[in-house]
């Protein structure tokens, strides 16, 4: 069985006295912060906020951590740039860091993490003008996402959208969220969701139709 | 209690964009290994009141008060912020931060002891400063690469900072940010950037300058005139200087002894410009003097080959080093192609006003390769471009970008790498377009602007009539949309960033008043009606009515 968390699990080979495991070169983690010295428990995320709020910073990074990787996912689709989707869940950090005496319920951290990281990917991508495209004989760029021509078409239609739309087919699509979670993380009424996110997928259709016309 | 959105009807588009997005997420671990650095990298959450005096202080100097102010103001518990020591790039060789800012488009690089005093150069938000040194380098040129190899381009006027946080041995956090023209006139010119004027004191050349009765912030020779846009990137186009000769130049701290009192604005008005000072020719007597005020001297970076030797004698004396790469000394002939290019249009209506004819044009760096042009263009002052161009003539050192539609040809880009002005070193330097009404509607529009509206027939609308655009960045006005409709502005703002400007408040949710008119406009579901007292215009949806106020004058950011 897994363990979440718990004290370091041995790594590689052990030494001479097998007195202590060897740990992984600078793990991505240090195994120290992702563990309460004192008590050799996870803490629970009350106590992760409580610290934060102290001015923690490791607990505040095993707060975000679970979240980074979905996190960095979605500015990745929102921006549509990798070193934009990185900035993004940085200035979601920094706030996110500086706005936590705002939260309230420690169990609805994961939530309120997210408002702050869809905040900071619509804000950069507002700032970013939509990109022209030219159409050049040039070799497909290494790490080609679309595996079919259908998908090309598909993502070039879901490029053409804006930035709102893009937000809410995120959130519904890759996020899976249901609507009224999608809606308190964009303060918008339920029924706002439902409609606009059925005119973003029809939009998402038509562009998709022309590009198939093209 | 589930997680799971509310099930709905199976459709084959919403399972490949499901698809789509979760490839477009995968996360590669260098990325994750990059903002997980910021975990350590986080300010304190508790300010001291000096640590607050201290940013205040740096948003003065950001808003350019200059870095002299900075280092006579308090500026919290540690050492307080010095002037850096801009230096070439190779400076920093070996070092390995600088490896992760490692870019052809270096131009200089810096030191901080303290990260936290690089707010002095930056008003921006976001980045977690802290008391650990720093490595700066900063980028030129409209393109450049992140450490994972990926173009991306920035907006005239700006440039890129790349920061390392830590030490040589520890580098950790890694970023880019955009920093301003303005921002790195503070930085302009630390010690030893330009001559030392002292060189120069008893140089012949320094005197017909009158450099002896003047503040002068440096001197540096060029081996040809010509290359004076090399050496002053910014200065607007000066004929008389494009010749062989070898020149000597003076850029003065403050008003220049030459000038006649009043006639000229004052230097110190605008820190990125000064006067200077260009003498042509290699007979000292004979030369020509030529003094331009106000030059805007933002990117200067010519260094001493020699700072520590004595003054050179004029005849000897090397070049200035300028980074960068210049491009060729002697451009070939242009394409027939390239010429007329209003008259290769096709346009119902009349050719827009933006862009000139090819070489009327201020070129615009564009970067590397002329693929470049595609993301320079989403960010350039040529407005309402179309958002696909077609490749349709490239020769060694010229290429020609199209729209067509219906076969009619709506735009035409000429660009080249053979600018004398051209770091970078593809510029674009000629442009014309028939209005974005006239483009094909498949391919929406480039940079800022939003799509073109039509009439009630279904017939798209010149934006000469009404056209959206998205609120400037750089002024904080991102989120809000900017409409010109019938020659007056209409302002949607959802959070108040421009609430100053408005004669009423923007209103989200609204409903339509009886006594509205609909003005016919359609842009896909939006119908525009406005109020019969012309202080707002609705837009309104199935579902939604937005009331966006007019302006309370016509305003632009800069």
């Amino acid at each position: 069985m897994e363990r979440a968390c718990g004290p370091p699990e041995r790594v590689g080979p052990v030494n001479d006295t097998d007195s202590e495991p060897i740990r992984p070169v600078r793990p991505l983690i240090p195994v120290e912060a992702a563990i309460d010295p004192a008590h050799a428990e996870p803490l629970g995320p009350a106590a992760l906020i409580a610290a934060a709020r102290r001015g923690d910073r490791d607990a505040f990074g095993r707060l975000v951590e679970p979240e980074l990787a979905t996190a960095l996912g979605a500015c990745q689709v929102l921006t549509r740039s990798h070193a934009d989707a990185a900035d993004a869940v940085q200035d979601a950090l920094l706030s996110a860091w500086r706005g936590l005496d705002s939260l309230r319920d420690p169990l609805a951290f994961r939530a309120w993490f997210r408002r702050h990281v869809v905040r900071a990917a619509i804000r950069i991508t507002k700032r970013r003008p939509r990109v022209v495209e030219l159409a050049m004989d040039l070799p497909a760029p290494a790490g080609e996402l679309e595996r079919t021509v259908e998908r090309r078409l598909l993502a070039r239609g879901f490029d053409r959208l804006s930035a709102d739309d893009r937000v809410l087919l995120t959130l519904r699509h890759l996020w899976d969220l249901p609507v009224a979670e999608a809606a308190a993380l964009l303060a918008i009424p339920q029924g706002t969701v439902k409609s606009r996110t059925s005119a973003a997928m029809e939009r998402l259709r038509a562009a998709y139709d022309a590009e198939t016309r093209r | 209690m589930t997680d799971r959105p509310d099930p709905a009807p199976q459709d084959p588009l919403e399972d490949e964009l499901r698809r789509l997005l979760h490839d477009r997420a995968t996360v590669e671990p260098a990325a994750l290994d990059g903002v997980r650095a910021t975990y350590g990298r986080l300010p304190p959450r508790r300010r001291a009141p000096l640590a607050l005096l201290a940013r205040a202080a740096a948003v003065l100097v950001g808003l350019g008060i200059g870095v002299v102010a900075l280092a006579q103001l308090p500026a919290g518990p540690a050492t307080p912020p010095t002037t850096p020591r801009l230096q070439e790039p190779s400076a920093f060789e070996g070092d390995p931060r600088r490896a992760l800012c490692d870019s052809p488009f270096a131009i200089y690089a810096f030191e901080l002891p303290r990260l936290a005093d690089f707010r002095a150069y930056y008003q921006g938000e976001g980045f977690p400063t802290d008391d650990v040194p720093a490595l700066i380098v900063v980028w030129d040129g409209r393109t450049a690469f992140d450490r994972m190899g990926r173009e991306f381009v920035l907006p005239p006027g700006h440039y890129n900072a790349c920061i390392v946080a830590g030490s040589p041995g520890d580098p950790a956090a890694w970023r880019r940010i955009d920093v301003s023209d303005a921002d790195l006139t503070a930085l302009l010119p630390g010690p030893g950037l330009i001559g030392d004027p002292a060189r120069y004191a008893d140089d012949p050349r320094f005197a017909r300058c009158a450099g002896p009765q003047a503040e002068v912030l440096g001197a540096f020779e060029m081996q040809h005139a010509r290359d004076y846009r090399l050496h002053v990137p910014a200065m607007g186009r000066s004929p008389e200087l494009e010749v062989d000769d070898p020149a000597f130049v003076v850029i003065y701290r403050g008003r220049n002894p030459l000038s006649r009192p009043g006639v000229w604005p004052d230097p110190l008005s605008d820190p990125a410009r000064r006067d200077v000072c260009v003498l042509v020719g290699a007979d000292v007597a004979a030369a020509t003097l030529n003094v331009y005020p106000g030059v805007d001297i933002t990117g200067l970076v010519a260094t001493l080959p020699d700072s520590s030797g004595s003054a050179p004698a004029p005849s000897t004396a090397s070049s200035p080093a300028v980074t960068g790469t210049p491009g060729p000394a002697t451009p070939e002939p242009a394409p027939a192609w390239t010429g007329d290019l209003a008259g290769q249009l096709d346009c119902d209506g009349p050719v827009r006003t933006i862009g000139g004819e090819t070489g009327d044009v201020t070129e615009e760096l564009i970067g590397p390769t002329p693929a470049d042009l595609a993301e320079y263009l989403t960010r350039t002052n040529f407005d309402a471009l179309p958002g696909r161009l077609e490749l349709a003539e490239h020769e060694a050192h010229w290429v020609r970008y199209v729209h067509l539609h219906d076969d009619r040809l709506k735009t035409v880009v000429i660009a080249t790498d053979t600018s004398p002005r051209s770091l970078g070193p593809w510029a674009i330097v000629g442009l014309r377009s028939c209005d974005p009404a006239e483009y094909d509607p498949e391919v929406g529009l480039a940079g800022v602007y939003h799509g073109v509206w039509h009439d009630a027939a279904g017939n798209p609308v010149p934006t000469e009539l009404i056209h959206e655009i998205t609120g400037a960045g750089h002024c904080g006005w991102d989120s809000a949309t900017l409409m010109r409709y019938e020659g007056i502005q209409f302002i949607r703002d959802p959070e108040g960033v421009l609430a100053d400007m408005q004669v009423a408040p923007y209103l989200a949710d609204t409903d339509l008043p009886e006594t509205a008119v609909d003005t016919g406009l359609r842009d896909g579901e939006r119908h525009l009606w406005r109020s019969s007292d012309g202080r707002y215009v609705f837009v309104v949806t199935s579902d939604h009515v937005e009331g966006w106020p007019r302006a309370v004058r016509d305003f632009g950011c800069t």
